[in-house]
């Protein structure tokens, strides 16, 4: 009997201590429930899931985040963010891959589920999904080396990488994005690097801190604050035109490397959902894309909010896929 | 299960997965250009693996012979020790809890978590008990009510998306 | 310093916040009390909920979560052996012994003391001092890594009961198990056998709760419950000494040192510091052999090194922006959505907010001690709740937590293997802590070998020349001479008698 008390008063105190958050939370979960119909067009009628395959707090987890917050109001419904950080994100892509094509479970990833495939760690790729769309892409793809670096430009990095093979230090996370990068930056300038496994995002910046290693290929996002306190300065980014958020950062196609690489996020559903639900999804991505509120919100992540429909976004991932092929890590 | 050799099986077992690890390894590539590669470390670990097994078997072998040269002497206190160790254990509770947690687990994606939960608390409390405490009513009650809480706790108000079975 | 931090804690002296603060150790208790639910699973259920709130009630909110996640793991594994979180594996050993011999009281009120004590001198640390220690963690690479990881390693010495060869086995079968799934750095999946789920390995918490939670239910069947509760509830000394308060300083000192430092060292985390410290405490103790038999030193240097860690794993997330673990790595997402750049500037830019998360520490450390103490004897009245009943219940809850890990029935399996496994080491009498420790430690061993063979291109003279890998390997070999020296003269001097 005292076990039931117990347990009552957890219970009451659990939900005391959600009700409290939640009225303090008001202003996210604003939520119109307004979309009636009983047929499959009146999807969604229950919370949706989007399933994260990285780590509660990274840019794939905010960028998803903040999407998800306005897809609520778009939707009508609640989204729950599951976050499945392992195995290189390969286990979250499968947990999709696996799940009931209902519209209830949806991918939000970047390039990397191209590049598991490329690597043979995995049998699928973006093509075994649905596509629903991009409604972000990250084009502040930079290389970054401390401040008392000798390099200056990517001038300065090629000629002493020529000079010197192997004895420029880059660090990465073998596999990922970055290292494709590099790959390509190896291939357009003719150099060779000593590549270096460090870690993710943060131990990069650990190791450039430290002065472990010479170069960090990362988002610019990622360490503007190391730059605006002059610890660290970007040679470039390997996008098409520099970013409106950070005008002094020249691109690598300025510089003479032809070499551009976006780093994208895309919306998968498994494959065989009903057309018009992934239709419905694709629509409500649209438009929040077009709010200036959304806009603005990725802005200050320096990511740039951009939509693109099924078809673009299969088109755009189809021709990464080639590219990064051609690179061939292994 | 534990008799005096306990240690010369467990550390024959081992031993046994050692090897098997260590033959396993071979089929590891690598898929960076490294000084080791990811079968480095299983290796050592897999020899370490062996060479402690194979100390745990000698140590138990020497601990044998000792204790037969003093057994003759201390006769009487190891049998009441061993009448102690072995008072009142069961082992069919332990095997009828490890059918209900995995029947618990195989079942829990089709039935969901709500009623598998019920029926599997009920059933553990009823394994768990001799006659003297089992309180089925209570049992009956406490089971269905920590399942809804649970359930609805998590569930609803955390978005842990525990399987919701036939009635999802 | 003293102005921004009253600035700190005017910001924070709302009712509203501190509501919030209170809510958030009130839920941080209630998750790390329950075996299988975590600090780091509370913050990020709630992380979500803090985004529609301004930066310092959100981060009030979290910083209590924390603080009580951490600490509520005290509860579960003095009064039951099960540890609540990996933060309190250590308080098991001396704190449920305590609680056997109707010390429960006495036990709570040394890990309360020192949970606090330790919470604080951390949180000190972190304010005053927090710049120039974070560039202590800019030394450490993967050469420094190796070293300390061989030095933590080396403790399952201290942690092995009786055998030591028993314990080393353990420690190796805990490494060989975390290499299950990718590799690191090539991701290359091992001992998978071609099974994909097994491709992300075994969740620290799965292996733990299964290890401790499910073997001890095996355990408990296998004798049958007996209505007779083996500790009088009603008879139980709560009462503590300011003297045998004073007796623990250096105790305190030396785990709460240990407790930052480990905490400061990304990736290492909370989950070992309590182990490290309560091993250090047993080696630099005249009665070893009085560890694991119910002794407080053992509660103290558990309790205050993984209270002590907190502040240590905010020390390079406040000064640098870079996360120390899973906990923190959450709070630096909460932080940059809502528009403040962790970095090196945070505290420049956005010093208002910085010290808000000091004021809301420290003024969550004070309710965690005064909840404790609060429900000190409301805990020790679980004890009076029939096993048979509590044990089942605290399984589903494993289950709930071990699938919230990733939200897949795999994790669920997981928790029910190492639960048998640990019944079998058990029943062979092969302790269970070293195989959590190298199961953590393990997989940095390897990375880090491999990247810092990566580093140097091949050279493995690094690891021996580097001086802070140098000093680490030379404090191993020499306290494992030490303890080889003493077990050898023991033994002799057994021989001659």
């Amino acid at each position: 009997m005292k076990k039931m008390i117990k347990k009552v008063l957890f219970g009451a105190l659990l939900v005391g201590a959600v009700a409290v958050m939640g009225a303090c939370s008001e202003t996210v979960e604003g939520t119109e429930k307004d979309s009636g119909g009983k047929d499959s067009s009146s999807y969604p009628t229950k919370p949706i899931e989007i399933v994260v395959p990285a780590g509660a707090g990274g840019d794939t987890d905010l960028n998803t985040r903040t999407m998800a917050k306005y897809l609520e109001k778009e939707l009508g419904t609640t989204m729950i963010i599951t976050n499945v950080n392992a195995a290189g994100g390969t286990t979250g892509t499968k947990k999709v891959l696996d799940s009931k094509p209902d519209g209830y479970t949806v991918l939000s990833y970047h390039n990397s589920t191209l590049i598991s495939k490329i690597l043979g760690l995995v049998d699928y790729t973006y093509s075994d999904f649905d596509v629903a769309g991009m409604g972000v892409m990250d084009k502040g793809n930079a290389f970054v080396v401390n401040n008392k670096s000798e390099f200056k430009s990517l001038d300065d990095l090629i000629a002493f990488a020529k000079e010197n093979p192997e004895k420029v230090t880059v660090a990465t996370e073998v596999g990922s994005f970055t290292h494709l990068q590099l790959l390509a930056f190896e291939a357009a300038t003719g150099t060779k690097f000593n590549i270096v496994d460090v870690g993710g995002a943060s131990d990069k910046i650990t190791a450039l801190l430290g002065g472990r290693i010479d170069i960090i290929p990362t988002q610019l996002g990622l360490v503007n604050s190391y730059v605006e306190s002059g610890d660290f300065r970007a040679l470039g980014i390997m996008s098409d035109e520099r970013l409106k958020a950070a005008p002094d950062v020249p691109t690598f196609k300025e510089q003479g490397v032809d070499l551009v690489m976006d780093k994208f996020f895309f919306w998968g559903f498994p494959k065989g959902t009903p057309e018009e639900i992934v239709d419905t999804f694709t629509k409500a991505l649209e438009k929040v894309v077009a709010n200036e509120e959304y806009q603005k919100e990725m802005e200050g992540f320096m990511v740039e909010p951009v939509y693109l429909n099924p078809a673009e976004a299969n088109e755009l991932m189809e021709k990464e896929d080639k590219f990064y092929t051609e690179l061939n890590p292994q | 299960m534990v008799g005096k050799y306990s240690d010369v099986f467990s550390g024959l077992f081992l031993l046994l997965i050692s090897v098997g690890m260590f033959t396993a390894t071979f089929s590891f590539k690598a898929l960076t250009v490294s000084k080791v590669g990811p079968d480095f470390m299983p290796k050592i670990i897999a020899c370490l693996i062996a060479l402690v097994s194979i100390a745990i078997i000698v140590s138990a072998f020497n601990k044998l012979k000792e204790k037969k040269s003093l057994e003759i002497q201390t006769v009487e206190e190891e049998t009441s020790v061993t009448v102690e160790e072995s008072e009142e254990k069961t082992y069919l509770p332990v095997i009828l809890s490890l059918a209900l947690m995995v029947g618990y687990l195989i079942l829990m994606p089709y039935v969901g978590f709500l009623i598998m939960t019920a029926v599997y608390l009920f059933f553990q409390m009823y394994v768990l008990s001799d006659k003297s405490n089992k309180r089925l009513v209570l049992f009956i009650v406490v089971s269905i009510v920590s399942s809804a809480v649970t359930y609805f706790i998590f569930r609803s108000i955390f978005y842990v998306m525990l399987p919701s079975g036939i009635l999802g | 310093m003293i102005e921004m931090l009253l600035a700190g804690f005017t910001s924070v002296m709302t009712i509203k916040i501190i509501l919030l603060i209170v809510m958030g150790v009130a839920l941080g208790l209630v998750f790390g009390s329950i075996p299988g639910l975590t600090a780091t699973m509370a913050i990020a259920i709630c992380l979500p909920i803090t985004y529609g709130m301004d930066p310092i009630a959100g981060m009030s909110l979290l910083m209590g979560l924390y603080i009580g996640g951490v600490s509520g793991g005290l509860i579960p594994a003095i009064l039951l052996k099960l540890p609540g979180t990996p933060s309190s594996i250590a308080t098991t050993f001396d704190g449920y012994p305590m609680a056997q011999k109707g010390e429960a009281g006495k036990a709570f009120s040394f890990a309360i003391v020192s949970s606090f004590l330790g919470g604080l001198l951390s949180i000190i640390v972190l304010i005053m001092i927090a710049p120039p220690l974070g560039k202590i963690a800019l030394q450490f690479g993967p050469f420094e890594y190796f070293a300390i990881v061989i030095f933590s390693l080396t403790l399952i010495a201290s942690l092995s009961g009786d055998s030591l060869p028993k314990g080393v086995m353990a420690g190796l079968i805990g490494i060989g198990f975390a290499m299950v799934g990718s590799a690191p750095i090539d991701a290359f999946p091992r001992f998978t056998f071609g099974f994909s789920s097994l491709d992300a390995g075994f969740d620290l918490l799965p292996v733990l709760i299964g290890l401790f939670a499910i073997s001890e239910i095996l355990l408990v069947a296998e004798k049958k419950y007996k209505n007779k509760l083996k500790v009088d509830i009603k008879n139980i000394s709560y009462k503590v000494t300011i003297k045998e308060y004073l007796d623990q300083k250096w105790n305190f000192l030396r785990s709460s040192v240990i407790g930052v430092g480990i905490g400061i060292l990304p990736g290492i985390g909370g989950g070992t510091a309590n182990l490290i410290a309560y091993a250090a405490a047993k080696n630099a103790s005249k009665t070893p052999e009085k560890y694991g038999e119910g002794i407080p030193n053992g509660v103290v240097a558990s309790e205050s090194s993984n209270n002590a860690a907190i502040g240590g794993a905010l020390v390079p997330l406040v000064s640098l922006g870079i996360p120390g673990d899973t906990v923190t790595a959450m709070l630096l997402g909460g932080l940059i959505l809502h528009g403040l750049q962790p970095g090196p500037l945070l505290m420049q830019n956005h010093g208002d907010v910085v010290f808000g998360i000091f004021a809301a520490l420290l003024i969550a450390n004070i309710f965690m001690a005064l909840f404790l103490f609060i429900g000190m004897k409301g805990f020790i009245r679980l004890l009076s709740i029939p096993q048979n009943i509590l044990l089942p219940i605290i399984i589903t809850l494993c289950v709930v937590g071990a699938y919230g890990v990733n939200s897949r029935l795999f994790d669920v399996g997981a928790l029910l293997f190492f639960g048998v496994l640990g019944y079998f080491m058990v029943k062979f009498k092969y302790p269970l802590t070293p195989l959590v420790l190298g199961f953590i430690l393990g997989p940095l061993l390897e990375t880090n070998l491999r990247r810092g063979l990566m580093l140097s291109q091949g050279d493995f003279m690094p690891f021996l020349t580097e001086p802070i890998a140098a000093f680490f390997l030379l404090v191993t070999v020499a306290s494992l001479g030490l303890k080889f020296y003493s077990g050898w003269k023991k033994k002799r001097r057994l021989k001659v008698y």
